[in-house]
């Protein structure tokens, strides 16, 4: 096929405005070969020299894509293992926390279990000593037990959110769920909750960042289970009947999330064991 | 035979010395392997075509990889690098895809 017949072809109903790309893609052929073929005409030899130059030049060619291929395949794994050590040092840092955590829980208890040895000498050291549990129990300091109830609210199937929520899932727990939960729960007189193991105190707040729901500054992941400890009597019916209850209740069959209520006779919510205050100091002189 | 040969011991250069691309030079290596592709492509239909000549290809691949790396290079002092980078992909991308087409007309339509 000769290119002249291609350009007479492709020019009717060529577009103008593309000259540039066409006359690119017409001139693919370096027109050299074509200049080179007119000049030096059929009869001269190859030489030896000329294949040498070529074959330098091909050298040249397969080292260069080959530095490139190598320069590639070496980049992406120092890309890769950039992100693992990463990754690595973020799950061992937060395990360090963790056991920081725990250890911090161990001897606070420890502290308790000494400072009320060591307060039940006289009828004062007595006083003070149920004055301090009274303390550390309301403030969450201790963990305690007791009976109540258990709420556990859960997201429901995924569903494509319409338009106008920006196609958020509608059927997942929100901080504010969990908000009204805790918050009526106090209300129906619960003496101490907590949310997934985290207690909640006078200090925690429970707050959504990004998808994600944060009871102080840790992250949880559903189900949420919030433990409630107070009357066995009273808790469950008077939570049953309080707002909270309805707003969730018109929430789960709305949205399809989980909402369920159950009674128990034992119940251990856990310590917080970081309630420094960093700027309240005690009024001494009353 | 022996442009065979300047292939093969040029892959095995590259990969027994893994050259270290200065650092400098390393945003113009694609482009010059582009660059060096689409002379390939030419040489390889000029083969088809039956007037292939070993001095254009040499020249043409050189000029190709330093002109292309040339441009590249004005581009980021001038502050356009990126997109000159991609003026010269395009052009060469073009370029390849028409040889490749012709070399393919070659191969199927004899």
């Amino acid at each position: 096929m000769s290119d002249a017949s291609l350009g007479l072809r492709s020019n009717t109903g060529r577009d103008p405005s593309l000259s540039l790309l066409w006359r690119i893609s017409d001139d693919a052929l370096d027109p050299g070969y074509r200049e080179a073929q007119v000049h030096v005409g059929a009869g001269e030899q190859k030489r030896w020299g000329h294949s040498v130059v070529l074959a330098a030049a091909l050298l040249v060619l397969a080292a260069l894509v080959t530095a490139a291929a190598l320069q590639t395949v070496r980049g992406a794994p120092a890309a890769n293992r950039t992100r693992d050590d990463l990754a690595a040092r973020v799950t061992d840092a937060s395990q360090q926390v963790d056991a920081a955590r725990a250890s911090l829980a161990q001897m606070g208890a420890e502290v308790s279990q000494l400072r009320v040895e060591a307060l039940s000498g006289s009828e004062t050291d007595r006083q003070l000593r149920d004055e301090l549990l009274a303390y550390e129990l309301a403030s969450g300091l201790v963990a305690v037990t007791g009976p109540g109830v258990t709420v556990e609210l859960t997201d429901g199937p995924p569903t494509a959110g319409t338009g106008d929520t920006g196609g958020a899932d509608l059927a997942k727990v929100l901080d504010r769920d969990l908000q009204v939960v805790v918050n009526g729960l106090f209300a129906s007189g619960a003496e101490a909750v907590s949310v997934n193991g985290q207690r909640i105190t006078a200090l925690s707040a429970i707050r959504g960042a990004g998808g994600a729901v944060l009871v102080g500054y840790r992250p949880l992941s559903p189900p949420y289970v919030v433990n409630a400890i107070g009357s066995p009597e009273t808790l469950e019916s008077q939570f049953a009947a309080s707002e909270a209850a309805e707003e969730m209740r018109t929430i789960a069959a709305t949205y399809g999330i989980g909402f369920a209520t159950q009674e128990s006779d034992s119940i251990t919510v856990p310590a917080e064991s970081d309630l420094s205050l960093r700027y309240a100091e005690p009024r001494r002189n009353q | 035979m022996i442009a065979l040969l300047g292939l093969v011991i040029g892959v095995i250069l590259g990969l027994v010395l893994q050259p270290t691309i200065p650092v400098a030079l390393q945003p113009y290596l694609p482009i010059a392997v582009v660059a060096a592709l689409d002379a390939v492509f030419g040489g390889a239909r000029a083969y088809l075509d039956g007037i292939f000549n070993d001095r254009v290809f040499v020249i043409s691949f050189l000029g190709n990889v330093l002109v292309a790396a040339l441009v590249v290079f004005l581009g980021d002092q001038l502050g356009v690098g990126a997109q000159l980078s991609t003026g010269v992909v395009v052009v060469f991308s073009i370029r390849i895809f028409a040889n490749a087409a012709a070399i393919r007309r070659h191969i199927f339509h004899g």
